[in-house]
Order: C-alpha cells, then sequence, then structure tokens
C-alpha cells in the first residue's frame, strides 16, 4: 500500500516537471502578446491596462499557478492552424491514435510470443539473430514504407491509407472496430480491421522483436533453476512447467522490456500515422509542427506525456504485483 | 635481459592481439566494428567523395537507379546518391557529438555520485531517476517545435535527455569497483583523488561504458532521423536523411526510391553500429 502511494505521488511530481516545461515554452512565445491584443497603436496606458489584465507582470510562480489551473479544466488554449480550442481537436482525434496504439500492443505482445519461440525453437541460428538485429535497426518510417510499399501498392492485399473505406460513419465510442459491431454493422468492422492491420503492424515489429529477445533470455535463466528440475521431477507436463513455473517467474525483465517499447510508441506513432495519412492526434501533432502551431503542438505534447506516465506507472505496479521482491 | 629457463620475470599481462578481438567479437560483429571507422571517414570526408554535385542538377528528374547513377535522380534530377552521403555526414556526426556528450557529462556525474557517496548521491540519483522517467523525446520535440527547428536545437534538445543512463551505468560500476580488492589495496597504499579515479576507477569502468555507447549509438540515429522526418531538422534544400524520405512520401507509388533509399541507408546505419556494440560487448566481456 505504501508502495502504491509512493508510485502515485511520483508520477504526480513527473506530471508537475513536465507541465512546467510546457509552461516555460509556452512563455517563449516570440511575438509580443499585449500587442497582440492591443495593437501597434494602442496608447500606454491601454498597453498597461492589458499587461495587468492579462497578468504578464504577476511572479513565475502565479502565472505558473494559472496555468496549471487552465490545465486541470482541459483548457489548452487556441490552435493556430484550425482556430478551435486545442482540447476540442485534440478530443476529436484521440480515439483514432488510441484504437492503432491498443491494436499494436496486442499485436506486439502475440509477435513477441512468437519471436520467444521462434528464438527457443532455433537457438543459436545465425538467420534469426539476423532478422532480430534487422529488425530492430529498421527506422520506423522504414518499415511503415516498405509495408505500405508491398502490401498495399504491389500486392493491393491491404488499404494503406486513412481509418475507413468509406465516410461518413460515425459511432459512439469512436473506435471504429467496435463502433461496427455496437452499430450492427459488421461490414465497418472488418474494414476498420483491414484498414488498422498495416499501420499497427509497422509499430508491433520493434515491440515483439526487442520483448521476444527479452522473454526468450529470462525463459533460459528460469528453466535452468533448481525448482524447476523439481517440477519436471514431479512429473509435471512442458506446458504446466512453461506456464505455471516459467513464465511468471520470467516476466520481470520482459515486462519492463514491453513497457519501455510502449512508451517509445508515441514517437512511433507520430511517423506511423503520417506514413498512412491515419487521421489521429500524431497526424495532429505533424501537421502543427509544419504549421509552427504551437498551442496544439504543445497540447499533444502534454496528452502524450501524460499517457506515457500512466503507462509508466502501471507497469511498475504490476511488476510489483507480479514479483512480491520488488519493493521502493 | 638474461632469462632463466621455465621462469617467466615478466608481469603476467595478457598482449592485445587484434586478431584474438576479432575471433572474440564473431565475424558478422566484426563488419560492424570495422564499418563504423570507416563511416564516420565517409561523413567526414563527404563534401569531397560525393560523385556529383548534391546541390545541383546533373541529369533528368524522376530517373531510376542506375549504373551511372546508383540511387537515381530526385525531382529537379540532383543525384540521390551525392545527397545520401551527404546525409550521413549531417546524421552520423552529430550523432558521434551526442554520444560523446552523454558519454562524458552522464559518466562525470555518475563517478561523483559513486565516488561521494551519501548525500551527494542521493540528490543526483533523484535527478537522474527524474530524467529517466520523464518522456524525453516527446518534450525534445516540444521543445524543438517551440525554439524553431534547426540541428543545433535539435541536438541540444536530445542531449538534454540522452545522459541519464551513463550517469546509472558509470555510478553502478564505480560503485562495485570500490569494493574490489585490488582498489581497497591502493588505498591503503595511500592512492587518493585523481590517480585512484585514472588508474583504479575509470579503466574497470570503461568497457561497460564503451558498450552502452556502442550500442546506443543507433537509438541517436533513429531520434535524430526521427526530428528530422517530422520536419525539425534543416530546412528544405539540406539533404537530412529522415526528411529525404519524409518530403518525397507521396511519390512512393511513383519513384519509390526516393523516400526508400535514404530511410534505408538509416537502416544500413543502424545495423552498423548495432552489430559493432553486439561485438563490442562479446569481445570485451571477461577482458
Amino acid at each position: 500500500m505504501t508502495y502504491l502511494i509512493k508510485r502515485v505521488a511520483g508520477a504526480v511530481v513527473v506530471l508537475l516537471v513536465m507541465s512546467f516545461i510546457v509552461f516555460c515554452l509556452q512563455s517563449i512565445i516570440p511575438a509580443d502578446p499585449v500587442r497582440a491584443v492591443a495593437g501597434p497603436s494602442a496608447p500606454p496606458e491601454t498597453v498597461e491596462a492589458i499587461r495587468e489584465q492579462l497578468g504578464i507582470d504577476d511572479p513565475t510562480v502565479v502565472q505558473y499557478g494559472r496555468f496549471l489551473q487552465r490545465l486541470v479544466h482541459g483548457d489548452l488554449g487556441i490552435s493556430v492552424r484550425t482556430r478551435r480550442p486545442v482540447a476540442a481537436d485534440i478530443w476529436q482525434y484521440l480515439p483514432a491514435t488510441l484504437e492503432l496504439a491498443l491494436v499494436s500492443i496486442v499485436l506486439g505482445a502475440a509477435l513477441s510470443g512468437v519471436m520467444a519461440l521462434l528464438q527457443f525453437r532455433f537457438m543459436g541460428s545465425t538467420g534469426i539473430r539476423l532478422a532480430i538485429i534487422g529488425i530492430g535497426s529498421t527506422p520506423i518510417f522504414l518499415s511503415a514504407l516498405l509495408l505500405a510499399y508491398f502490401f498495399w501498392f504491389r500486392l493491393g492485399w491491404l488499404p494503406g491509407a486513412g481509418r475507413l473505406g468509406f465516410s461518413g460513419f460515425t459511432g459512439p465510442t469512436g473506435f471504429n472496430l467496435i463502433d461496427g459491431i455496437l452499430t450492427g454493422r459488421p461490414d465497418v468492422s472488418v474494414d476498420a480491421l483491414k484498414h488498422i492491420f498495416l499501420p499497427a503492424l509497422a509499430l508491433a515489429l520493434p515491440i515483439g522483436v526487442a520483448v521476444g529477445r527479452s522473454l526468450n533470455g529470462a525463459l533460459h535463466d528460469v528453466l535452468s533453476q533448481a525448482y524447476v528440475r523439481t517440477a519436471r521431477g514431479k512429473g509435471l507436463s512442458e506446458t504446466s512447467v512453461l506456464l505455471h513455473h516459467g513464465l511468471r517467474n520470467a516476466a520481470s525483465a520482459p515486462l519492463s522490456m514491453f513497457s519501455l517499447q510502449v512508451r517509445l510508441l508515441f514517437g512511433g506513432l507520430l511517423v506511423v500515422e503520417r506514413v498512412f495519412g491515419w487521421p489521429g492526434l500524431g497526424l495532429y501533432a505533424v501537421q502543427a509542427f509544419a504549421s509552427a502551431d504551437l498551442p496544439a503542438v504543445l497540447g499533444v505534447a502534454m496528452v502524450f506525456g501524460i499517457l506515457y506516465i500512466m503507462v509508466n506507472t502501471l507497469v511498475e505496479i504490476s511488476q510489483s504485483l507480479a514479483d512480491p521482491r520488488i519493493d521502493l | 635481459m638474461t632469462s632463466m629457463p621455465g621462469l617467466n620475470t615478466q608481469p603476467a599481462r595478457p598482449r592485445f592481439s587484434w586478431r584474438d578481438f576479432f575471433r572474440r567479437a564473431g565475424w558478422l560483429e566484426s563488419i560492424g566494428i570495422v564499418g563504423v571507422p570507416v563511416v564516420t571517414a565517409v561523413a567526414l570526408l563527404a563534401p569531397w567523395i560525393t560523385p556529383f554535385d548534391p546541390q545541383l542538377r546533373v541529369a533528368a528528374a524522376f530517373q531510376p537507379p542506375s549504373v551511372e547513377h546508383w540511387f537515381g535522380t530526385d525531382e529537379i534530377g540532383r543525384d540521390l546518391f551525392s545527397r545520401v552521403i551527404l546525409g550521413v555526414q549531417y546524421t552520423w556526426l552529430p550523432g558521434l557529438i551526442l554520444i560523446g556528450f552523454s558519454l562524458f557529462f552522464g559518466s562525470l556525474l555518475g563517478l561523483i555520485s559513486g565516488l561521494m557517496g551519501d548525500k551527494v548521491d542521493l540528490v543526483i540519483q533523484r535527478f537522474t531517476d527524474l530524467f529517466l522517467v520523464i518522456p524525453g523525446t516527446l518534450i525534445a520535440l516540444a521543445v524543438v517545435a517551440s525554439l524553431g527547428p534547426g540541428l543545433v536545437n535539435t541536438m541540444i534538445a536530445i542531449a538534454i535527455f540522452w545522459w541519464p543512463w551513463y550517469a546509472r551505468i558509470s555510478r553502478d560500476e564505480i560503485r562495485r569497483l570500490k569494493a574490489r580488492p585490488h582498489v581497497e589495496a591502493a588505498r591503503i597504499a595511500g592512492v587518493r583523488g585523481p590517480r585512484l579515479l585514472l588508474r583504479y576507477l575509470l579503466p574497470g569502468a570503461a568497457p561497460a561504458l564503451l558498450i552502452a555507447a556502442s550500442l546506443d549509438m543507433a537509438n541517436v540515429i533513429m531520434t535524430l532521423s526521427l526530428m528530422s522526418f517530422l520536419g525539425l531538422g534543416l530546412p528544405a534544400p539540406a539533404p537530412e536523411l529522415g526528411a529525404m524520405t519524409a518530403r518525397t512520401l507521396d511519390s512512393l507509388t511513383v519513384h519509390w526510391w526516393l523516400p526508400i533509399l535514404p530511410a534505408a541507408i538509416i537502416f544500413f546505419l543502424c545495423l552498423l553500429t548495432n552489430l559493432a556494440g553486439d561485438g563490442l560487448r562479446a569481445a570485451l566481456r571477461g577482458a
């Protein structure tokens, strides 16, 4: 319990530090905000009044406090590019990104199992080793491009752009895979699945390789332990040994690697959404970079940062549940 | 020196032999170890060794790869291979500088932390922990987007978040070494300060740091090219590898070589450094 409180408190501290960095960044906008409101020819008294009103002369701590207050109320400013509140934009694009991220994570977990099995089966094979180093060395935009080029353009098996083949569909949750089923349109779900497969695979490949490698290493260590020999000696089947004695004890290192990879996913989302024209937060952020839309950039950074810290904290807590020896 | 038969008066210090080193590293990994200095040379000499002027029109536009133009030509008719060679310079050298800085600064902080112990150690460790859990790449992206795109801004933003791993590794190594008998013996013999550090502690900590740095090079290159891909690097005419891919993304189905070949070079650079790191780890382990 104390562990849990410590973890959550740690996460809050990290969040505060991050929000302070974002606060500093948003206050270095080159243009003078007072002149922007007052106009270039305003008399000094008006300028003074607006300075007062905007609170520019207040101490930094007070300004930061106001910034936090706005943040808690979900006020992230107005986007320069779309001229809408950043929070509304983010709310609109978030489901697409979450859907892609979740499918990638599930696919990545499945792939890591396959990779670990392959490595376990063909131990020391140069081919497998080279494949692992190769996939680990591939920048995400290259794997995304190659997947799009072959499976969409060359073979025509899967669509290579967007979320859905038909327009005008909106569901209650924003997750097309689920909405299709909820609204009794299974064709929508199937189409959404086809669209999500390639971008999700591009994101899942590095997860699968890194976690699979770590899982394989951890399993090797655990299976040479004495208690595993005892379990085998008791006459337990190999599957039972693997599931009851192997996996749980080998989970710690691969879980760390998994959490690291999930955290790396945020950078990958920007790239993959750009390559596949996936209308999510990543694409929104890339467009914001291109048009120097600072409120939008910082808003997305803040939302991604919060998700990142949440993932981190959840993984740490689940690790301590899997392995009671871990304690702060 | 007259030597007595059967008695070796030389101290038992194994000679370093390159053959032994490469044998331990493995043949595939040796290619990586040899490749790293070669790529560094190419990056340094890039402006002089490109077959064509990378900024000028030298042929018709959109020529596919051929014997004369290995990587084809781009939308203006510039030689893509020459531009990619120059792009290696824009990626590789900043990567080396970033790794060098992180290695130096992180190790220094780790050394201080490990040597001083107690309160200093605690403060530095908390500071390092904070930087380890903060979403560094995301904040670096936001920093560059706010300060304005550019290679220097990108490098500064990455450098701020890159050193903590090195601080962690060097601190753990120093603490491990401090308890070893040879360091204890040196201390009892009155060795102190810089001499203890340089002669007794650093040589022991160096292999772990070097291995970490060589395996980390691929991560730095990927992050740099990610920033460049997202348009946060140098502006348009500069041949940055990530940006070259991003700018020609829409021509994938018509002129596949324009986006794919620069990205493939990034893959090649990462593969080389990953192999070199694995080789170095195998060769230095136990040495």
